[in-house]
């Protein structure tokens, strides 16, 4: 079964495909280094937040925040707010 | 002993173009102005570069528009559209200066400068929806004011300029309506994607500026061209393509998905 960070993500790209074509689009989900492509399905190194934190920022590094919005908007569908996943999910865990 | 070490001068193609663009600009600047004496072989250059110019934009479009998926995206269908556009100025500059140069009275050129507006608006129609600008037009409805304020004003100079009334310079538009008509539809979207632009950031936002401000200056020579009484080659209106063209060529140049990787790397 999908884990919903992997739903979300999936959603993100194919919503940015429709903006930036699926190879941009491929390509800036690579460059988080937690994202994979393998025979077309998405491979997750981290299946957490911190993916789709990733992924966003580097969609960011397209339009600024018109590209960000794309993400926003797919976040919205699921029921999570941005800053919430920031503030809350998204926290390097301390060594004890 | 310190060695010293001069700072290395970075020569790009980036630099080269503008360099050379702010040279033409000031040498036909000087020509307009009559700085340099009027020469017909001068002015037959400066047209010849509303070919070169454009030309180079359609050759890197067409490869930015397959990098950008081509209709398989809305920035790809957008760069498809301006890169069109290129090419129809290119194919209607080319029968213009042929034209002119031979006096042949058949304006075939017309076609190909009309059917502009519609590739323009088009990119327009796609850009704006890859960045989301209509969602936030449809929020402020006070936007529809736009196209009717800027006839007002395009009517308000065409009479002015003509010493004639504004019922009496919208009568006498015929033909010439087509092409200011299609400026104003262009324009009011171009004002509409720079008012609410401002979510608009990243690696490309430069690029699209320069898309937009060159859409500009192709509205203020379109609507010099129809005022003006005297067709010749490298006149003002010219001078306004030509800025127009270098503007959007430039833009389309500069949305570079490999810029993406190089900042990562």
């Amino acid at each position: 079964m999908k884990s919903e960070v992997k739903n979300i993500i999936e959603e993100i790209i194919n919503e940015q495909s429709m903006i930036v074509g699926r190879k941009i689009a491929e390509e800036r989900a690579i460059s988080t280094e937690i994202i994979k492509f393998k025979n077309g399905n998405i491979e997750l190194k981290n299946d957490t937040n911190e993916a789709i934190v990733k992924l966003i920022e580097s969609f960011r590094e397209i339009f600024g925040k018109a590209s960000e919005e794309v993400c926003i908007e797919v976040l919205k569908k699921h029921k999570i707010n941005l800053s919430t996943i920031n503030k809350n999910k998204f926290k390097k865990k301390q060594p004890k | 002993m310190k060695k010293i070490t001069l700072p290395k001068i970075q020569s790009n193609i980036d630099s080269f173009l503008c360099v050379t663009f702010l040279a033409i600009f000031l040498t036909w600047l000087s020509y307009l102005l009559q700085i340099f004496p009027e020469s017909v072989q001068l002015g037959d250059f400066f047209a010849l570069l509303l070919i070169v110019f454009p030309t180079f934009g359609f050759f890197v479009g067409f490869s930015r528009s397959f990098e950008w998926g081509l209709f398989h995206s809305k920035i790809g269908t957008s760069v498809t559209f301006f890169t069109l556009s290129l090419l129809f100025w290119t194919i209607g500059q080319s029968i213009y200066f042929y034209s002119f140069k031979y006096n042949i009275s058949e304006n075939f050129y017309d076609y190909f400068f009309i059917l502009m507006d519609p590739l323009i608006l088009l990119g327009l129609l796609f850009l704006g929806s890859a960045l989301g600008t209509f969602k936030e037009v449809r929020k402020n409805i006070s936007i529809l004011v736009l196209p009717v304020l800027l006839t007002i004003l395009n009517y308000i100079i065409v009479s002015y300029i003509q010493n004639k009334d504004i019922f009496t310079a919208f009568l006498e538009l015929d033909v010439s309506f087509i092409y200011i008509f299609g400026s104003l539809v262009t324009a009011t979207l171009v004002v509409t994607l720079i008012l609410f632009s401002k979510r608009l950031g990243g690696i490309y936002k430069k690029a699209l500026q320069l898309i937009l401000i060159g859409i500009i200056f192709q509205y203020i020579g379109d609507n010099i061209y129809e005022l003006s009484a005297v067709e010749s080659n490298g006149s003002w209106y010219d001078l306004f393509f030509f800025v127009s063209l270098t503007f959007i060529s430039y833009g389309i140049y500069s949305l570079n998905p490999r810029k993406l990787n190089e900042k990562r790397s």
